[in-house]
């Protein structure tokens, strides 16, 4: 077991391409997918806290519950919206990048719109009432609000990006695990644990713990920040 | 109407969850003083300081501001500025709380920068611009919001229960600022809090409120100053009449005598009462009360420049033969009365 571990520290010490490939697609992938899902879920996140929108709690409750759907769930219905057969057959998107990122998008979105909504709900209720008392209109209370929980709405994006970053379901069925093109770090450590090859994988492993790691030093420090 | 009113409240309800928390038939509030709602928590004094500045929706009844309807005029919040029970900065400095309430209506910035300078020197805060939303006391904090609010030069500033998370010396300096605001600007004061020595030594006029309805008053708040006396003993000095008091050492601004202890005669009493004055009969109205059986009379004597009220039974007003412009005596004892 031992012997395995040193081989995985040295695939990544080496800077072993193969490695740094899947690692750096990965990465570009998840930031690809959360980038659009924060620009689509961060509006809504807002808009949900402060709009006066019908079905709220119903919405609400919708999102939480999309929340805890598995990622081959997400990855199945996408699949068939992009297979040949599908509405989208034609734009020949299965098994490419791009397909991972359209389902990562749809499997963080309720994450994100969720999170920021939370985050906004748990602000101090005089916020609000400061803000409109000192004359604050509609367009000055949505802008205070979004800089007094910056915070906040970075902490969503990053809990969105570790979501994305260590799922399996989406990119196997929709990626396809292709070597040198849509293999990320998850697909590869399945893969590779399948054939019995550790090494590969607990070196993408150990790669992916640290990003994990990063993750949270970074939110910990932006919620201390925050206090 | 009273005279000049930049509030008026007319028959308001509302409550919370169906159950009526604030019940006001009619209400003024004078421009340029300091009115404060006293009452104990759940009164409703909350409620209607939110009410008046539009932060809850007026379910019955009317608002005027300076006589116009103002009950769903959101435009109201460019005259009156509510500073929470505990105030809240925005994240930043000194300065960019202070500041906020300006950008927003898009002011210059060096007009800006001279009226946060000026609001700063008045709340005693010098120097704080820089200082970060959170490296202040709760003092601070307060005077922080107070100076946010006064950059808005607002007609009207609502305290709700400003002196619940200050120590005493703080609420000592907000007792200062207080009439300071009220003088340099014009502004009318509304505050409200459950500490009855704090409310005493503050008000123009008290507005007393129990379970969401406005009481009536009870008592004479007299405005003055304590000056040495004969025989070594001190007296309290209002409107210029000298009046006995408890010899308490202290830098007391107002006594405060109960309507029911002061007693009214057609001669003056040969009692055991240190103050008795002659004075005349300026109006008797009835008591406003709802488990009261008797008839209660409020009669108001005019006794010098000062005004005393006593409440009397209906039918000790009617067997005195007590009517307005009538010449009575009003006596009470100088240990009746309270210093604050």
């Amino acid at each position: 077991m031992g012997s395995i571990f040193a081989e995985a520290l040295r695939l990544i010490v080496s800077g072993d391409r193969e490695v740094f490939f899947i690692a750096f697609t990965s990465l570009r992938l998840a930031l690809a997918s959360t980038f659009f899902a924060s620009l689509l879920s961060i509006p809504l996140g807002i808009a949900l806290h402060f709009g006066r929108i019908p079905f709220k709690r119903p919405i609400i409750s919708v999102l939480s519950a999309l929340m805890a759907v598995p990622t081959v769930v997400i990855g199945l219905l996408v699949f068939s919206v992009l297979s040949r057969s599908g509405p989208l057959g034609g734009l020949n998107l299965l098994f490419t990048p791009g397909a991972i990122i359209i389902g990562q998008v749809f499997l963080v979105l309720p994450v994100l719109i969720s999170l920021v909504y939370s985050g906004l709900s748990r602000m101090d209720p005089r916020f609000h009432e400061t803000l409109i008392t000192l004359g604050a209109r509609r367009g000055d209370v949505l802008k205070a609000s979004i800089i007094e929980a910056r915070f906040i709405i970075i902490s969503a994006v990053l809990a969105g990006f570790a979501r994305v970053v260590g799922e399996v379901g989406v990119s196997m069925m929709l990626g396809g695990n292709i070597r040198w093109y849509t293999r990320t770090m998850t697909t590869s450590i399945a893969l590779e644990t399948s054939k019995g090859q550790f090494e590969l994988g607990i070196s993408l492993g150990m790669i992916l713990l640290a990003i994990a790691l990063g993750i949270n030093i970074i939110t910990h420090s932006l919620v201390k920040n925050d206090v | 109407m009273s005279e000049n009113p930049v509030f008026r409240v007319e028959n308001i309800e509302f409550g919370y969850n169906s159950e009526p928390a604030l019940i006001v038939d009619e209400l003024d509030f004078q421009e340029n003083r300091i009115h404060v709602l006293l009452g104990p928590n759940g009164s409703g004094k909350t409620t209607l300081m939110k009410l008046l500045n539009l932060l809850l929706p007026l379910e019955k009844g009317r608002i005027l501001f300076e006589g116009r309807d103002v009950s769903r005029n959101r435009a109201l919040r460019e005259h009156t500025v509510y500073l929470h029970q505990n105030p809240l900065l925005l994240t930043g400095t000194v300065y960019d709380n202070i500041a906020y309430g300006l950008k927003i209506r898009k002011q210059p910035g060096y007009e800006i920068r001279d009226k946060v300078m000026e609001a700063l020197e008045v709340v005693g805060l010098e120097g704080f611009e820089k200082r970060r939303h959170n490296a202040l006391s709760g003092g601070e904090i307060q005077r922080v919001a107070i100076a946010r609010a006064l950059v808005l030069r607002p007609k009207v500033i609502l305290f709700d229960e400003p002196t619940s998370s200050i120590d005493r010396e703080n609420v000592r300096r907000f007792e200062k600022l207080l009439p300071s605001i009220r003088d340099l600007y014009g502004t009318t004061i509304l505050v409200s809090t459950h500490n009855l020595p704090f409310a005493y030594r503050i008000c123009d006029r008290l507005v007393h409120l129990d379970e969401g309805r406005v009481v009536p008053a009870g008592e004479n708040i007299l405005p003055g100053r304590m000056v040495p006396g004969e025989k070594d003993e001190r007296l309290f000095v209002s409107d210029g009449v000298s009046i006995h008091c408890p010899d308490l050492e202290g830098d007391f601004t107002k006594a405060v005598v109960d309507y029911d202890r002061i007693i009214l005669s057609r001669e003056p009493l040969h009692s055991s009462a240190r103050n008795t004055f002659p004075g005349t009969i300026e109006a008797i109205t009835p008591v406003k009360n709802r488990e009261q059986a008797h008839p209660l009379m409020d009669v108001a004597v005019k006794v010098e420049g000062l005004s005393l009220t006593s409440r009397v039974t209906g039918d000790s007003c009617e067997e005195l033969g007590l009517s307005p412009g009538s010449r009575v005596f009003v006596s009470f004892k100088a240990s009746t009365v309270r210093l604050y």
